[in-house]
């Protein structure tokens, strides 16, 4: 399984160039069973990291792009009268794929977020009182413009909390992105073979549930997520959810790692995409500085 | 934090109120006490507090109602009830902590000025509570974070506290006062100056302490007269004190007084001691009188401790004035007595007979002993009991036996004081109440002054004991007593209970009450010899510091973490690390740390690797070190210890 | 006769303090240990013995030991709070973070984090230029606390001393110690918001003689009227000023490379501080919106850029510009 591991992310790497790090968490996320928010600017690659962990996954994939007319409808799907059988049948959206990239989740209205977001949560859709259950996996990658840009909806932070992790790809290292000029990098229309199968993720992602953790690791994350609740630069303290996630990402991590134990140090790595987008920082200081803090506050226990 | 504090101190000044609510008139106790609870409704509604202006209003309404209801001669009341007034008043202002902060500092010397008007062992627990409330209070004022903190901290230090206190209370050298103070004179006795008992319609309602007496070698036999005062003149209707005052007694014969015990007071303005028979002391405060009697040079209100000598009263004869003295009546007045007397006097040829006579007038007449006789007013007072309704308690009889005698021309004096005294579970004291107060005759036969007690013959009984021991009263007393626990005194349990508070409350007395500047030099030179007794001084300070030092090793432990054996390995390298500057300044992990110090000391690479894995091992894959490897990785970490040092 | 009493004294108080304290205290970080801290019954605890020894001479007077009793427990309560308080601050860790810099119509603010690895502290208190920060507890984490100062005329500073202190438990003794970090912090003219545009000007030395009246001409290029010397181009002498004055100016036209925007002292009304507020403004909108600026003052021109470095730099060139007393304790 760790063979199959090592590929997976061999694999992405030749997707998306110089991004190690943020290809290992967005398969943290994954094997966690949550969703993904990436926040950058346009044009840093995050259509290009979810199409390949789609491909790379084996998962049907569908692309929404979202604009500032999308309706829930457009996402969902509708119920249209067939009039051949006199009937309504219900047409599904592109939600009712395994992977669903949601390109640019900020440009949408709130009340068509919300219907994405209430999907993801409940992991099915109700339409005209009627059930109708997500594949499995489901895995949302939303993107998200940087806040300020103008003719945005920032996501409440309600919503943000649903949202597993969220990374930023950056810019490339410089070498990465001469390759890229250069044109050596990887070919877009080339296509990506699945690597994994949906059965062996699911496998994997049992596997996760099973990486053990200490009482110490348990009292770490406990320290971390307390501290922010006693500062008082921090408006938006870590909730509950936020903790079980950080165990869980904690583990992934490890899992990554080739462990079945968690160590202090994935508690570490994963922190910031975490729990970044969980802070609600006073003005003055910046979600990632915050977390930086908290982490270098905290002592280790032995 | 701050509502804790003033709700607290609204309670504070309640209690101590309520504890000097003898003392205060009824008016002005009334306002403070609307005053306190106003204040306590202020602090727990969050309303605003009045303005200053309304403050200063109340304030001079508040001396008003003081200066028209206390009396200005007692000047310690006057100046106790302006402190709490001004507190009160004080409270009511304080909004912020550092105002509350002052009030609690001066409810500090309120609650002392509790102490010298009550003094018993309940209220000094009472006080006690206060104490800790007013210390939490202050805590709580502090910014602490919470209650429990304050709570915590107050008796801890308090715990700690009171035994050096009363340290210093045993062993610090008394101060002689420094300056005479006022007395505070508004402690009542069921004596008075004045005996005239016909207006009362009923007695014995007290059942507070006067005094304690500790006979020395053995208990005297009873009856127990405990001589106050004599009242010499007639005026009509009541026996008075003389005004004349006695003479100091010089030339004491002190072997002749065989008997002699010691004697607690209970506080009292009164400057009147009280003696067995003919009584002298060797206290220097202590006036000795040529009749017997003793007094008080400085009659002020705080409880007061004699030695007693005492004898039976010796032949005396008297002078011609003596004899006219004690004879002298109105010339008008009481004609029934008069004819009563001169008809019992016919009969008898000389003093003794006279009274044997009228001892058998009272015992077949019909007389009878009750706490609760019919009031007669108007004049010719002896005449009316006599006749009509001979009903009365020892002050009737004696007014009455002692005009009959003066009018056939036999010296006689009216005592009062006290009759008997509890003598609680056969130990070696009693303890005399206000319902023991009593009143007799004195006459003189001739040779001696002799005593005659009516009560003797209505009766019997109550000469043996205290009054709460007379069979025969028992109902009609306690009918009279306030509701107090010797009410209760039929039910066997709570008589027991009452004995033993009594117990506990004696030796509050004469051990807490009662330690004076000779009863700690004695104890001083019990402990420490008489020529160490100087260095207790010394001694006291050593002790406080030594406690102190103490207190500060104890909180300088450090926070208690529970740790397993290979943190606590860890931790050990770690300290080592850190005092030789080794340790990374940043928060690393425990593992990142261990690769710190391997990249940076290159001596202990091979250690840190092994350490950092054993550590992994147990705490993180939890899987727990065999015993080798426990060993190994102690000594891993003792060998990078002696590296590092 | 008290306010002379207190000219006479505080100097002299100053330098016994100094003596005392010696440099134990000039360091950015310190644990407070016996030789830091100092230990004194507060006012309160003072006014407290004050009732105990008046409690003591009524005890003594009436012969009562109850009231002895109390007032020799207010005593021992006192050295209690003494040992207690001490015992509370020791092993605090504190760490001087930094005093930002920033304008005069704002407040500093200290920054400094504590922690005790030992025990934990409560109700410590921190005192910076007369404002103080109460923290209730003090644990092995560490926290951040933050002390708000008052406003300050423009100027750079050296960090004042930080007081840190506590009357833990009853208020009756106070522990205090002082932090002393060796550190400057700028305090730059209050922005005064006005629409005195910017306009480009030559950075060359030539002396300006003219002002900028002409800047809202519209003409980015055209910087100014110079005075008609014999070798200027005839197609630039500016008619229109010649008929109203008589007197031949040139039209100044700068080329694009060796001009800038300019954020000039001389084009500015009213007296020093009002120019340097308006310049502040000027800097502080060129930094939101990274346009690249030069600032010229009288006998000094810092040239045109747009790093952050460069604004910081112009703004502590205006705190500091004539300012006699620049460096204040």
């Amino acid at each position: 399984m760790q063979e199959k591991l090592k590929q997976l992310t061999l694999g992405l790497a030749d997707v998306i160039f110089g991004k190690e790090q943020q290809i290992k968490l967005a398969l943290c996320a994954m094997l966690s069973r949550g969703h993904l928010l990436l926040e950058d600017l346009p044009g840093m690659g995050k259509t290009t990291l979810s199409h390949g962990l789609a491909q790379t996954l084996g998962m049907s994939y569908q692309r929404i792009q979202f604009t500032s007319d999308l309706l829930p409808a457009d996402i969902l799907g509708a119920s249209i009268f067939n009039t051949k059988e006199q009937k309504f049948t219900f047409h599904k959206g592109p939600i009712f794929s395994q992977m669903v990239l949601a390109d640019e989740i900020n440009r949408a209205g709130p009340k068509t977020q919300s219907a994405l977001l209430e999907a993801m949560e409940e992991g099915c859709v109700s339409i005209d009182s009627e059930r109708y259950t997500l594949p499995s996996p489901f895995f949302v990658i939303a993107t998200q413009n940087p806040q300020h840009q103008s003719g945005t909806f920032p996501l409440p932070e309600s919503q943000l909390d649903r949202f597993f992790m969220r990374i930023s790809l950056g810019f490339p290292p410089a070498d990465a992105e001469k390759l890229l000029i250069k044109g050596l990098g990887p070919q877009r229309h080339k296509p990506i073979k699945p690597i994994i199968t949906c059965d062996e993720l699911q496998s994997m992602q049992n596997q996760v549930d099973n990486v053990s953790i200490a009482n110490t690791v348990v009292d770490y994350i406990l320290a971390l997520v307390t501290l922010t609740r006693h500062d008082r630069d921090i408006t938006h303290p870590l909730s509950p959810r936020a903790s079980i996630a950080l165990a869980q990402g904690a583990k992934a991590w490890a899992f990554l790692e080739g462990r079945d134990y968690v160590m202090p140090e994935d508690v570490q790595a994963v922190f910031a995409s975490i729990c970044e987008h969980r802070v609600n920082p006073h003005d003055n200081y910046s979600q990632a500085s915050v977390c930086d803090d908290i982490l270098r506050r905290v002592k280790v226990p032995l | 934090m701050s509502n804790f504090a003033s709700s607290a101190l609204s309670f504070i000044y309640i209690g101590i109120l309520m504890l000097l609510a003898t003392e205060l008139p009824t008016m002005l106790l009334s306002l403070l006490l609307l005053l306190c609870l106003w204040n306590l409704l202020l602090a727990n509604k969050g309303l605003t507090r009045p303005a200053l202006l309304a403050t200063n209003i109340l304030a001079a309404a508040l001396l008003a109602v003081l200066f028209i209801t206390v009396d200005l001669k007692q000047s310690v009341l006057l100046f106790v009830t302006m402190l709490l007034q001004a507190s009160i008043l004080k409270l009511l202002q304080a909004s912020s902590a550092k105002q509350q902060q002052t009030v609690i500092v001066l409810t500090f010397f309120s609650i002392s000025t509790v102490f010298l008007y009550q003094q018993s062992l309940y209220s000094t627990l009472l006080v006690g509570l206060f104490f800790i409330a007013l210390t939490i209070a202050l805590a709580s004022l502090n910014g602490l974070p919470t209650t429990r903190l304050a709570i915590r901290k107050s008796i801890y230090s308090l715990s700690i506290a009171v035994p050096l206190a009363a340290l210093m209370l045993v062993f610090v050298p008394k101060m002689p006062a420094f300056w005479q103070l006022p007395g505070a004179n508004s402690a009542k006795t069921g004596l008075n100056e004045r005996i005239d008992p016909f207006d009362i319609a009923s007695l014995a309602k007290s059942d507070e302490l006067v005094f304690r007496a500790e006979f020395n070698d053995t208990l005297a036999s009873p009856p127990y007269y405990w001589r106050a005062m004599l009242h010499t003149e007639f005026d009509g209707r009541a026996w008075i004190k003389a005004k004349i005052p006695a003479q100091a007694r010089t030339n004491i014969d002190w072997p002749a007084y065989s008997g002699s015990a010691q004697i607690y007071l209970e506080k009292s303005a009164n400057p009147w001691l009280y003696t067995l028979g003919d009584g002298v002391s060797r206290a220097s405060d202590v006036r000795n009188l040529s009749d017997g009697l003793l007094q008080r040079k400085d009659p002020s209100a705080s409880s007061f401790k004699y030695p007693l000598s005492y004898r039976p009263q010796l032949p005396e004869a008297l002078s011609r004035y003596e004899y006219q003295y004690y004879t002298q009546l109105p010339q008008q007045g009481n004609p029934l007595t008069r004819n009563l007397a001169r008809r019992l006097g016919t009969k008898s040829n000389d003093a003794n007979a006279f009274i044997a006579e009228l001892y058998d007038y009272y015992r077949y007449q019909g007389f009878t002993y009750t706490l609760t006789p019919t009031p007669i007013t108007g004049s010719d007072t002896l005449d009316i009991f006599l006749t009509q309704t001979q009903r009365g308690f020892c002050g009737h009889y004696a007014s009455v036996s002692a005009f009959m005698m003066r009018s056939v021309g036999i010296p006689a004096r009216v005592v009062s004081g006290y009759l008997g005294g509890e003598n609680v579970g056969g130990s070696d004291y009693l303890s005399v109440y206000q319902y023991d107060a009593h009143a007799w005759v004195e006459y003189h036969d001739g040779v001696r002054w002799q005593r005659f007690d009516a009560t003797a013959v209505v009766a019997p009984g109550r000469l043996n004991g205290s009054l709460s021991q007379v069979e025969q009263l028992r109902q009609e007393f306690r009918a009279n007593l306030e509701l107090g626990l010797l009410q209760l005194s039929s039910f066997k349990s709570l008589n027991w209970l009452r004995i033993q508070l009594e117990k506990i409350d004696y030796t509050w007395t004469k051990w807490v009450l009662g330690f004076d500047q000779q009863k700690q030099n004695n104890l001083l030179k019990g402990l420490l010899g008489s020529q160490f007794a100087q260095y207790s001084m010394a001694l006291v300070v050593i002790a406080i510091a030594l406690t102190l030092f103490i207190v500060l090793m104890l909180s300088s432990r450090q926070r208690k973490v529970q740790l397993t054996f290979s943190a606590k390995q860890l931790s050990r390298l770690f300290d080592a690390a850190e005092a030789s500057a080794l340790l990374s300044p940043e928060q690393l992990t425990p593992v990142a740390q261990l690769d710190y110090l391997a990249t940076h000391t290159p001596q202990l690479k091979a250690h840190m690797e092994r350490i950092s894995r054993l550590y992994v091992q147990t705490t993180y894959e939890q899987q727990p070190l065999t015993k080798k490897q426990r060993l190994e990785l102690k000594k891993l970490v003792n060998k990078s210890i002696k590296i590092i040092g | 006769m008290v306010a002379l009493l207190h000219k006479i004294c505080a100097p002299l108080h100053h330098r016994l303090q100094d003596w005392l304290l010696r440099d134990k205290h000039k360091t950015a970080t310190l644990t407070l240990g016996h030789s830091t801290v100092y230990v004194l019954p507060s006012k309160l605890g003072f006014g407290f013995l004050l009732v105990a020894g008046l409690n003591f001479i009524l005890a003594a007077n009436y012969q009562n030991n109850l009231v002895q009793l109390s007032s020799y427990l207010m005593l021992v309560l006192v050295l209690m709070s003494l040992i207690q308080s001490y015992a509370n601050i020791r092993g605090l860790q504190l760490q001087f973070k930094e005093v930002p810099s920033g304008y005069a119509n704002q407040g500093r603010t200290y920054r400094l984090s504590v922690t005790n690895q030992q025990r934990n502290s409560y109700a410590v208190q921190f005192q910076w230029r007369g404002n103080t920060t109460l923290v209730e507890k003090v644990d092995s984490t560490s926290q951040d606390v933050y002390i708000n100062g008052d406003k300050q005329p423009r100027g750079c500073y050296q960090v004042p001393r930080l007081k840190i202190f506590s009357t833990y438990p009853f208020g009756l003794a106070k522990v205090w110690s002082y932090l002393e970090a060796n550190a400057d912090y700028y305090v730059y003219p209050a922005p005064q918001p006005h629409n005195h545009a910017l306009n480009k000007q030559a950075l060359s030395e030539t002396p300006q003689q003219s002002s900028g009246a002409l800047s809202q001409s519209g003409n980015d290029e055209f910087d100014g009227l110079k005075e008609h010397k014999q070798l200027a181009d005839y197609r630039r002498i500016s008619w229109k000023h010649f008929a109203k004055r008589e007197q031949l100016l040139v039209k100044e036209f700068i080329t694009e490379a060796d001009s800038a925007y300019v954020v000039d002292f001389g084009q500015l009304p009213g007296d020093i501080e009002n120019r340097l507020s308006l310049m502040a403004y000027s800097i502080e909108q060129a930094q939101i919106q990274h346009i690249p600026i030069a600032v010229r003052l009288p006998g000094l021109t810092l040239p045109s850029d747009s790093s952050d470095e460069h604004y910081l730099k112009a703004l502590r060139t205006l705190a500091l510009y004539k300012n006699r007393g620049a460096i204040h304790e």
